[in-house]
């Protein structure tokens, strides 16, 4: 692959570490970046922001080599660059970490940071040399992972610290950070800005994408609002407050984000009784019908798998689960499916979603046999209720027979949840269904839980978004260390209440 | 880059906006959305028969385009049934061992069982043929599907089984005196004037098409294959999916073991050796991911078709049989090059730009 650094004409924005002016990418005819101009200034954290589609990942891409834009130039230090590939980036100084993972599970930290760049000594890699300059490296990020713990073993921040550390090797004078908090904890996030601040100081620019509205004020200097392809607005963080942000970001006022959900709960749907199994003990838990329940705690706290039992995805070792006063036994998904639960997987791409097959195939899965006779498809009906289902989801883009692969976050939990629509289901298990999902697809998962308590069904809200929890459900349970801490429900449900039960440890509990 | 879509200039707000534009057809277009459905195969079929035909007009005689659409019979049946695993994620390497135990087992039971009763016979040396497909199938199909023991080492050892399993009930040697009306009717026979051989394999394409497009067996096949967790967690029963799938592509080996016994009239041990390799070539060729859940009945055909016209066209050319592997191998890896091009042109394209039938779109991706 050919490259090649223009160096012509050191003009105007020499004070930003990079920039991008005019940049225009089209994919296939689609602008998905339109004239986009900002200045990313050395020694503060820029923030991205926008929903998904808006354009921020197609930016990024392109200052990390990954796509070529189609128009206007990056300058880097007020020189205009062309990073074809992202190993050219990475030797310009743009160094990028994207929310894959891309390490390899079973090799060492060093190893991992050495990949690619052994150093070697008379053809044999240099193990001893691997090592320093990997302490090194972690050091330089005031990391205290051990060199020698294999990958597999770190949790997910320390897995994204180490991926920074990798992405800075060399001479970094950019880094690129894509949503790196979307899987972790609250320490764990703590530990990762800590990292993000000592590069800041060091006077890197750091461009961080994140969808947590929370986050953009503890770590953000300055803002760039994207809005399909377009830049909206940049300005220091101070200068906006947060229903600025969001109003700039979808182009509507805030406050519709949660709907009120009127309570009027009706007989018992789900019921829980003192059910243990894998990583949760005596779980008592009811939803009623007509009723938005919400299930919260810290992450590992138990509360993702109170929702695997529910659908039987684990093994209950003890207690009852009862479907509308009906004992379930062991059973597995699709009886529970029959007997009018549906379950909406917190991992879409590897619980949730077929990515081979087209959107509108991934919603009927479950039904199929609503359009079956005799073992044979009814297709046209089929189809017509499926685009349906899609359309009152408003799927974007408007496209059922597109691959799941193709649409945003958002849009991809819009295929997961339209599975829920295409039959009359009694009860709904959301387990974290909008994480990575922009605010504009939140409000309308939103509206669509509001439609299902509505008519009548029982909704059960898996969540770690403490705002969502608070917001949506009419009861909440915290969850914390596999049991239930604590339940919740009118003036109790607030996030000061909430939040210290989220530590509560067994000996404290057992008095309470 | 040529032409300015006109969507840009639509309602900045998605969704906003009126009725979609509607795309031109442009012929850039059509050639695109025919090689992200079918891969380069078409196109090189299309030279593959007109180089043959320019070189060697015997090419194109009616002797040899009926030899031919024999030929295709019994690779297509196969390469189908190589397809049902490869759908499901599976691989299929007893497909040849289950060819020459089915065929071992048919000419024994046939010339052994109800003498002076050919019709007899003949009926039950096939009842007990196909039995062996679906014994086979059912193997695979529990030690895949309920012991999650890997496809490839499982069929790999059913296959080496039912090979050695036929040179021993045969003794090493074909088993000839087989009823002639076998032959007569099974073999050499046309049906409205279309080889025997032939119309089976038209069957069992209506078949194969039916049963992957218009069921709901079909349609559960697929998110098996694509994504066997989410598939599971939909409410699909993996496991009858996996047995129902597996065995039927078994016992399609079984059924061309049937044939090719009909064909020569013997029964043999060392006919099927070829198909393993030779099935997946074709389905790859034809488009078939091997990661599962996807792939099309017309792509497994059209790959045992562009095997059967390069070997047959070579051969009539005279061109040494080790020349054929070496084009053929090179072919595969083209094949396979191809097909990762198209999966990134299908994956890394905004939704709204790319769909199988009909493009719908109001609005633009990003990724």
């Amino acid at each position: 692959m050919t490259t090649h650094i223009i160096t012509e004409r050191p003009q105007g924005a020499a004070r930003a570490a990079i920039a991008v002016q005019g940049v225009t990418k089209r994919f296939q005819g689609f602008a998905a970046l339109r004239d986009v101009s900002i200045d990313f200034l050395p020694g503060q954290v820029h923030v991205l922001f926008g929903e998904n589609g808006a354009g921020k990942s197609t930016l990024i891409g392109v200052l990390a080599g990954i796509h070529r834009p189609d128009e206007g130039t990056i300058l880097l230090d007020g020189q205009q660059v062309q990073a074809a590939t992202p190993r050219r980036a990475r030797e310009l100084g743009i160094a990028a970490v994207f929310q894959e993972p891309a390490l390899v599970p079973q090799l060492t930290v060093a190893e991992n940071l050495a990949l690619g760049r052994e150093p070697t000594s008379r053809g044999l890699v240099d193990r001893r040399a691997g090592r320093r300059q990997a302490v090194e490296a972690l050091a330089r990020i005031g990391s205290s992972i051990p060199p020698d713990a294999y990958a597999r073993d770190l949790s997910r921040a320390e897995q994204q610290i180490l991926e920074i550390a990798r992405a800075l090797q060399g001479e970094a004078k950019v880094l690129i950070l894509d949503e790196p908090t979307a899987s972790l904890t609250d320490n764990e996030t703590d530990c990762l800005f800590d990292v993000v601040h000592t590069l800041r100081r060091e006077g890197l620019a750091i461009i961080y994408i994140t969808h947590r509205m929370g986050e953009i004020r503890r770590i953000g200097d300055r803002v760039s609002v994207l809005r399909d392809g377009a830049l909206i607005r940049t300005c220091p963080l101070g200068e906006v407050t947060d229903d600025d942000l969001v109003t700039l970001m979808t182009g509507r006022q805030v406050g519709a984000l949660f709907p009120e959900i009127p309570h009027r709960p009706g007989g018992m749907a789900l019921e829980l009784q003192k059910v243990s199994g894998a990583g949760v003990l005596e779980i008592d838990l009811q939803v009623r019908q007509g009723e938005v329940v919400g299930l919260t705690g810290l992450v590992g706290s138990g509360k993702a798998e109170i929702g695997q039992l529910c659908f039987g995805l684990a093994r209950t070792v003890s207690g009852r689960i009862r479907i509308n006063g009906q004992d379930l036994g062991h059973s597995s998904p699709s009886k529970r499916l029959r007997q009018g639960m549906v379950y909406y997987p917190a991992d879409r791409k590897h619980d949730g979603l077929v990515a081979s097959r087209p959107a509108r195939e991934n919603v009927s899965l479950p039904a199929l046999d609503r359009w079956t006779r005799a073992g044979f498809l009814d297709r046209r009906r089929e189809r017509l209720e499926t685009e349906a289902v899609l359309k009152r989801l408003s799927l974007r883009p408007a496209n059922p027979d597109a691959l799941p692969p193709t649409f945003s976050g958002g849009n991809q939990q819009k295929i997961v949840l339209g599975r829920g629509f295409t039959r009359p289901y009694g009860i709904h298990i959301f387990d974290e269904p909008t994480a990575g999902v922009d605010v504009g697809a939140r409000a309308e998962i939103y509206e669509a839980i509001k439609e299902l308590a509505d008519s009548g069904a029982a909704v059960l809200l898996i969540s770690s978004d403490l705002p969502e929890v608070i917001n949506l459900v009419h009861r909440a349970y915290v969850v914390a260390e596999g049991r239930i801490a604590g339940e919740f429900s009118g003036e109790d449900l607030t996030e000061e209440t909430l939040l210290p039960v989220f530590f509560t440890q067994h000996e404290k509990e057992q008095g309470a | 880059m040529t032409q300015t879509d006109t969507r840009m200039h639509s309602s900045p707000r998605p969704g906003a906006a009126g009725p979609a534009p509607v795309p031109r057809i442009s012929a850039g277009n059509l050639v695109r959305k025919q090689f992200i459905a079918y891969g380069i195969l078409p196109l090189l079929l299309v030279v593959l028969i007109i180089t043959f035909a320019v070189v060697e007009p015997r090419f194109i005689s009616p002797t040899n385009i009926v030899n031919v659409a024999r030929q295709v019979s019994f690779l297509g049946i196969i390469a189908i049934g190589q397809m049902l695993y490869l759908i499901t994620r599976n691989y299929d390497l007893s497909n040849g061992g289950t060819v020459a135990l089915s065929s071992i087992i048919c000419a024994t039971v046939m010339v052994s069982a109800a003498p002076g009763n050919p019709g007899m016979a003949i009926l039950l040396g096939c009842l007990a043929a196909l039995a062996v497909g679906l014994a086979v199938g059912i193997a695979n199909a529990v030690l895949i599907a309920v012991f999650k023991v890997n496809s490839f080492m499982v069929t790999l050892g059913t296959g080496f089984a039912a090979t050695g399993v036929a040179l021993l009930v045969a003794g090493g040697i074909p088993v000839t005196g087989l009823p002639p009306e076998f032959s007569r009717n099974f073999g050499t026979s046309a049906i409205l004037g279309i080889p025997f051989p032939t119309f089976m394999l038209i069957l069992v394409l209506i078949g194969a098409y039916v049963l992957l497009n218009w069921s709901r067996l079909g349609r559960q096949a697929y998110a098996v294959g694509g994504n066997e967790k989410a598939a599971y967690q939909a409410g699909v029963n993996v496991s009858r999916t996996l047995v129902s799938v597996l065995v039927t592509g078994s016992f399609l080996a079984a059924l061309v073991g049937v044939m090719i016994t009909a064909r020569v009239s013997t029964g043999e041990a060392n006919i099927g050796v070829q198909y393993p390799m030779q099935s997946i070539i074709a389905a790859v060729i034809g488009g078939i991911a091997l990661a599962g859940g996807e792939g099309r009945v017309s792509g497994a055909f059209m790959g045992a078709l562009f095997i059967v016209l390069l070997n047959n066209g070579m051969d009539l050319i005279r061109v040494q049989g080790y020349v054929q592997d070496i084009l053929l191998g090179a072919l595969l890896v083209l094949a396979l090059l191809v097909d990762r091009i198209r999966t990134r042109v299908r994956i890394t394209a905004p939704a709204g730009t790319i769909s199988t039938p009909a493009l719908l779109t109001t609005d633009k991706g990003d990724k």
